[in-house]
């Protein structure tokens, strides 16, 4: 059940947006659409909500083909990056939209529209102008409307784009709360990598009208089938080398492809190059052969590279540590590396 | 300070000279309405009279008279133009369909043409369908003049609101015609009461139209009115501008009531 999407085409204005996407949501599960601006994110989800017409693919929904469906018979309901608040209607009658649409009489909508004030945590809010609300109440009214609407599937267009981080943070855990609470199938559009990796089940990475990697946080995070998609989730340092019987061999250090018994990893021999994040790297103070060759402090962090001879390693580490442990531009140093945060992939691969 | 006192100052002045040349014309039909002579160069009337006001005000009585033919016809036209240009700008805004832009030229087309020639053309036709000389044929040819006025009104509002709120209307749950009924109309409340007055003033002020095409059976307020003015008879004009006037400010009041009233309903309604 849920959502799934086959070989899904868009074209806008003659130019074709969407190359053929295939998602499957599952029942209750929490989906990130990430990806730059101009992606193809908001085309996806308007597809899917039926707004914007198709050139080829399947959308179902809950196990129904949708693609001839008007939008109000899809089930499926957005909120948009802009809110859309009715400016005509005070708060209670833009909640009260969907619910009058379902022909409910006025004392159960008048008893919904309190309990979903509550649970957007705006009560006493119903006679309240749209004019006279702030931006994080404005989102608040926004998705308490689109839950009013009973929706099979809810979308979300970037919906704290707009707002401060600490009002976002706020947003993103009662977004998590309710969805947690009703278990309402939920595709989020954002380009916040942290947001999408916090909030999601998995994550849709997209670029250019194509997923490039549709995996969990975790997943996606450690395991980039793409530099592309490893670089989308910060900087990550290339280590090129040659794995022989479990053994990784590089100018930058000789490591054990999986910690533990060698006789239990599966990559095959051949060349390779080694992806490895910048916080998996630690840096040793006395003994090292590489030259420090920059600290940038950022305040919780602060980010040291380290020239290696045939190339630039970076390493990021917490606030301070170069101050506290004496380590200035110029020193030898040398680094460690968590065997198990590395993704080995073919050098052929990773283009 | 000193600068803030001098701006309002400047500023009291400018809308003082405005009200003035709005007011000072109202008062001189106000006293020419109860003058039969006013030579120069006095400066007080010399014989006052209620004739005008009296003549008025028995042709304003008849039952089926003018109020009826001029008010009511421009009324109907009005609501007529603003339910059309409604419509009319949703598909030229947002529908692509052959021929959309010869329509979108057609719409100002009466800006372009002058009022005597579009009269004629209208006419010629009207003789064809056998619209001329009813009430009807002088009401859809008020409505072909003033809906332009009322379509390039509402399509500027509607192109500034957009589709977003439909389009949020519709995957809430609402059908496109429930989302149009709405969301867009109400939204456009403003405009459309411009729109309105608009229309309703182009059709209660249309003479040279509604002579032609009503034939002289037909008889609105301005077609007793203006030759009272062409003919220099400043008495009677006088009292019938402003009886014309006072008809159109009540119009409009009204019409601003209802939409305040429209709209406070609206924002307030429980559910």
């Amino acid at each position: 059940m849920g959502l799934v999407i086959k070989d899904l085409k868009v074209s806008l204005m003659k130019s074709e947006i969407l190359h053929g996407i295939s998602l499957d949501v599952k029942d209750g599960e929490l989906v990130s659409l990430l990806g730059a601006s101009g992606c193809g994110k908001s085309t996806l989800l308007k597809a899917i909500a039926g707004l914007t017409e198709t050139d080829g693919g399947i959308i179902e929904i809950d196990g129904s083909v949708v693609n001839e469906t008007a939008p109000e018979k899809r089930g499926s309901v957005i909120v948009f990056q802009d809110l859309r608040l009715f400016p005509h209607m005070d708060v209670g009658n833009n909640i009260a939209f969907p619910m009058r649409l379902r022909k409910m009489s006025v004392r159960d909508i008048e008893n919904k529209v309190k309990s979903l004030l509550h649970d957007v945590h705006l009560d006493g809010f119903e006679r309240r102008q749209i004019s006279e609300i702030s931006g994080g109440q404005m989102q608040r009214v926004a998705l308490a409307r689109a839950i009013a609407a009973q929706p099979k599937l809810l979308l979300l267009d970037e919906p704290f784009s707009g707002l401060d981080e600490e009002l976002r943070i706020e947003m993103e855990k009662l977004v998590a709360g309710l969805h947690k609470k009703m278990e309402i199938t939920t595709v989020l559009v954002t380009h916040d990598k942290r947001e999408a990796l916090y909030m999601s089940d998995r994550v849709a990475l997209m670029d250019c009208g194509n997923i490039l990697q549709y995996d969990t946080p975790h997943n996606i995070y450690y395991n980039p089938n793409s530099k592309k998609t490893a670089e989308y989730f910060g900087r990550v340092n290339y280590i090129k080398g040659n794995i022989k019987s479990g053994i990784f061999t590089s100018n930058s250090g000789i490591w054990k492809t999986k910690p533990g018994d060698i006789s239990d990893d599966t990559i095959e021999d051949g060349e390779y190059e080694a992806l490895v994040r910048p916080h998996n790297i630690g840096i040793i103070k006395d003994g090292g052969r590489y030259v420090v060759k920059s600290i940038s402090f950022m305040g919780e962090f602060e980010e040291i590279s380290i020239d290696t001879g045939d190339k630039t390693v970076f390493i990021i580490a917490t606030g301070g540590y170069c101050l506290s442990n004496s380590i200035s531009i110029g020193n030898y140093a040398g680094i460690s590396i968590e065997a198990g945060m590395v993704k080995f992939l073919k050098a052929d691969i990773l283009k | 300070m000193k600068k803030y006192k001098k701006d309002r100052y400047i500023s009291g002045v400018i809308t003082a000279i405005f009200a003035a040349a709005v007011i000072l014309p109202v008062l001189t039909l106000f006293v020419w309405s109860f003058t039969q002579r006013w030579a120069w160069p006095y400066i007080i009337p010399g014989n006052f009279s209620l004739n005008a006001v009296i003549d008025v005000f028995e042709k304003l009585k008849k039952p089926g008279g003018i109020l009826i033919s001029g008010v009511v016809l421009s009324l109907i036209t009005a609501l007529l133009s603003v339910i059309i240009a409604l419509m009319s700008a949703k598909a030229l805004l947002f529908y692509n369909f052959p021929g959309r832009n010869a329509l979108l030229f057609g719409s100002i087309l009466p800006f372009i043409v002058p009022a005597s020639v579009f009269s004629m053309g209208v006419q010629l036709l009207f003789i064809n369908l056998g619209l001329n000389n009813t009430l009807h044929g002088v009401m859809i040819a008020h409505l072909i003049y003033s809906l332009p006025y009322a379509l390039r009104l509402i399509m500027d509002a509607m192109s500034a609101i957009g589709e977003k709120y439909e389009e949020q209307a519709r995957v809430l749950g609402a059908c496109g015609i429930r989302a149009f009924v709405d969301i867009t109309v109400p939204m456009l409340l403003p405009v459309s009461l411009t729109a309105f007055c608009m229309a309703y003033i182009i059709s209660f002020s249309q003479y040279f139209l509604t002579l032609l095409i009503g034939g002289g059976r037909v008889i609105t307020f301005t077609i007793i009115m203006v030759p009272y003015l062409t003919s220099g008879n400043r008495n009677f004009a006088s009292a019938y501008s402003l009886v014309f006037l006072g008809i159109s400010v009540i119009i409009f009041m009204l019409s601003k009531k209802a939409a305040a009233i429209s709209n406070r309903q609206l924002k307030t309604q429980l559910y």
